[in-house]
């Protein structure tokens, strides 16, 4: 078995170089046919992978603990989901799916460019074969998943109980479709660059790959901040903590392409901006890779300590460095048709947007990096915790927010004073009643009641742009109100599909600042009976139980949650000791609604059952996950194919909008 | 963009570059913390910075000890050679154990104990460890 698994990822590893050969060569010498057998090396190297993967998954479903990597992730306790799981729950196992994931995706897209696009087929593969070849060199000569032992041991050491969650099962290969999926734009526009330049056809299909990475990378972000809030017990989901910020890092320069390429569609402009973008979000998937498995996460070492990370680092820089002399010496040739006509238009608000967008990529790779940065300056590792994340991306979160709102009620190319008056009039007046409203309700934090009249504004403009197009189709085809709204957002796929994500972005907005400035948390030890309150609620402690599960002793504090005098049920909060491995997990006893979160998590106790408990109360966090939900909604209302936008010659007349704009 | 730019946009491009340098300069100001060993903390060298300190080691086998109620928690943590204990109370991760590695951020006080306003434990099995186990690396 270990065998078959080795010989694939090795005859897969030679295949992928000569896929790399044949495209260079067959590119170079125009000779169709040594392409088409690159192509089919690549069918190849899909195949042995799957053939790789099955081997693994089989090992681990079996319990073979000959294998080293079932042996760290699988136990005979474990449940065989998880097992399975395991695939991605270690470096080398994640590495595999990353070939493999890779090798579905270099299918597809190998597919639809020989159909429409045959002069981009040589690069497309190359970059593939190349990115390919790479992930299968590190699978077989420096971290293999089919390493054996001689002595195989009786049970294995399974994963770590943290990581037994259906969040976590299916958070990593989100993620992984999402870094993935970013090297298919890369791979589309390099292609492009090696031709000549970049023409519209390549752009939209980079652009429909990169609307799936975005999508991917979302929800994988939003999986595993969920993950984070229901497993970890620390009362939050967002910890700037490396392994987040390396995918939040590409997922921001995502969003600031499929901004971007809009203006490029629209307006033939910024070509050379896109492409740079593009390169960046791939360089960045590579370095979110890196950072996640390459060990250097551990917060304690300092970077490139493994091997692994000094082939990471090496093959990043060669492919950053050739991506860029590339870009640089097809600079002349992205030069775009036209130019900005005022500061006062449509244009200008994506531009200032592109900028924020990468200015807070550059702000979380700092912070990032910074312990780095700050050994290699000045001798001595500093690093820079929550407080500078916060301290810089606020603001840049809130301007975000502004041009949310802004942009669709701006004209292209020039905007009036006049027509801006007339179009921010209802916007503004919903934000600013929203800010009064909550003043007057005695909401005295500056930054929170900024950021929800902020909210409201873009609100009031997502809600504007839905009337208007509703209005006039009414009036021009005397439509019923819901068929005018499914044909208004079905015939305009993208466009609503993106306001719908807009409006998913609010309600993130919402649940981000409720939840981090009105939170209010309690330390308490109780004795049995006795109750504690917090905000509106108070909590009663009715004692200690112990029982055991599985391979686990398990102490549960009985609670009950009152309203005021409203009884609102029973609820638990649990500790999960671990016998074999000494571990223990935290089960929070959450009870969540629209309005806030109730969250109590038992943190000790003592022998004569007092318990301590810690409770907090979150407001608005549902409506983070809600607002996961509108995001995907309408990611995928943008995703479906639609025809091709037309581009706009004249200016537009009579105000910022009309029907079929965009 | 074309050869001709507005002024506005390259004036625009000037304020987005200067708030983004004072908004990074104010947040390092805020949450910088410097990363110093066990020895080079008990050195008393004046180099070494004594407040807002992030320190990383291994909780000593043995040390830890909790008050009556739970709240707060008390261990020592080892570079291998020298050990300072600390004291902490808020949350304390799930990871946490004696043997493992940890990283506490705050301060030495004066009466020798280091006071940690943060702990962080490695999980164990989640990344590959970088070196071998149980050596404290710089």
């Amino acid at each position: 078995m270990a065998d078959l698994g080795r010989f694939s990822l090795l005859a897969a590893f030679v295949l992928a170089l000569y896929a790399l050969l044949a495209a260079a060569l067959g590119g170079r010498a125009r000779r169709p046919e040594i392409i088409q057998s690159a192509a089919r090396a690549l069918w190849a190297v899909a195949a042995l992978e799957v053939v790789a993967a099955a081997v693994l998954a089989l090992v681990l479903a079996r319990r073979d603990y000959t294998f080293t990597y079932v042996v760290s992730h699988v136990s005979n306790a474990q449940a065989l989901v998880y097992d399975l799981t395991s695939f991605w729950g270690g470096m080398e196992g994640s590495l595999l799916l990353w070939a493999l994931i890779l090798s579905a995706y270099t299918v597809l897209v190998v597919r639809a460019v020989g159909r429409d696009h045959p002069r981009l087929l040589p690069g497309v593969i190359g970059v593939c074969a190349g990115v390919a070849a790479f992930f299968l060199f590190m699978l077989t000569r420096v971290t293999s998943p089919f390493v054996t032992t001689p002595f195989p041991p009786a049970d294995g050491r399974g994963m770590n109980p943290l990581l037994l969650n259906p969040w976590m099962a299916i958070h990593p290969p989100t993620l992984y479709l999402g870094f993935v999926g970013l090297t298919v734009p890369f791979a589309i526009v390099i292609a492009s660059l090696l031709e000549g330049a970049v023409d519209e056809g390549g752009v939209l299909l980079a652009r429909r790959w990169m609307m799936w990475a975005w999508y991917c990378l979302s929800m994988g972000l939003m999986f595993g901040a969920k993950w984070s809030y229901v497993v970890l017990g620390w009362g939050g989901y967002w910890a700037w903590d490396p392994v987040e910020n390396a995918a939040l890092m590409p997922w921001l320069v995502a969003t600031a392409f499929l901004h971007s390429v809009m203006i490029q569609e629209r307006r033939g402009m910024l070509k050379q901006w896109t492409v740079l973008l593009v390169v960046l979000a791939f360089g960045l998937s590579i370095f979110g890779t890196f950072l996640t498995r390459s060990g250097v996460l551990s917060s304690i070492h300092s970077f490139t300590q493994s091997p692994l990370g000094t082939y990471f680092l090496v093959f990043l820089a060669a492919v950053m460095l050739a991506a860029f002399g590339l870009v640089a010496w097809r600079w002349e040739a992205l030069r775009s048709e036209n130019t900005l006509d005022s500061a006062l238009s449509r244009e200008s608000v994506f531009l200032l947007n592109n900028a924020v967008f990468l200015a807070t990529a550059f702000t979380v790779f700092l912070g990032t990096v910074f312990p780095v940065v700050s050994e290699v300056l000045t001798g001595r590792k500093i690093n820079v915790g929550p407080p500078f994340f916060a301290h810089v991306v606020t603001p840049l979160a809130l301007v975000l927010l502004l041009l949310m709102g802004v942009g669709p009620l701006i004209a292209w190319r020039r905007a009036s004073p006049a027509n801006l008056r007339q179009s921010f009039l209802t916007p503004g007046a919903v934000g600013v009643a929203l800010g009064l409203g909550l003043l007057a309700a005695g909401m005295r934090v500056p930054g929170a009641v900024l950021t929800f009249t902020l909210c409201g504004f873009v609100a009031g403009t997502i809600g504007l742009e839905f009337a208007r197009g509703i209005r006039v189709r009414r009036a021009h085809q005397g439509e019923g109100l819901v068929r005018a709204f499914l044909g208004l957002v079905l015939q305009n796929r993208r466009r609503y599909g993106g306001y719908t994500v807009h409006l998913g972005i609010l309600l993130l907005f919402a649940g981000l600042t409720g939840s981090s400035v009105f939170s209010t948390q309690r330390l308490v030890t109780l004795h049995p009976g006795e109750t504690v309150r917090i905000g509106e609620y108070r909590v009663r402690f009715d004692g200690l139980r112990q029982s055991t599960n599985g391979g686990a002793l398990v102490i549960t504090a009985g609670l009950r949650a009152f309203s005021g005098e409203r009884d609102l049920g029973a609820l638990e909060a649990r500790r999960n000791l671990f016998l074999a491995g000494e571990d223990s997990t935290t089960d929070v006893a959450l009870r969540s609604t629209l309005r806030d979160d109730l969250y109590v998590t038992l943190t000790g106790w003592t022998d004569k059952g007092d318990a301590t408990l810690r409770l907090l109360v979150n407001p608005l966090v549902a409506w983070l996950w809600i607002g996961g939900l509108v995001i995907s909604a309408g990611a995928a209302i943008a995703m479906l194919p639609e025809r091709r936008a037309v581009r706009v010659v004249q200016p537009v007349l009579g105000g910022a909008w009309s029907p079929g704009d965009m | 963009m074309g050869r001709t730019r507005p002024v506005v946009f390259v004036g625009g491009v000037v304020v987005i570059v200067l708030a983004l340098a004072y908004l990074v300069y104010g947040g390092i100001q805020q949450g910088a913390t410097y990363w110093v060993t066990v020895g080079e903390l008990l050195s008393k060298d004046p180099s070494v910075p004594q407040d807002r300190v992030r320190l990383g080691g291994t909780v000593v086998p043995g040390s830890v000890t909790w008050d009556g109620s739970h709240q707060h928690l008390r261990f020592a943590v080892t570079d291998g050679a020298k050990s300072i204990p600390v004291r902490y109370s808020g949350i304390v991760p799930d990871i946490f154990r004696e043997g493992r590695q940890v990283v506490v951020e705050g301060r030495l006080t004066s009466d020798g104990a280091f006071a940690a306003t943060t702990l962080l434990a490695k999980c164990p099995t989640k990344y590959n460890p970088a070196d071998p186990q149980g050596q404290v690396p710089r």
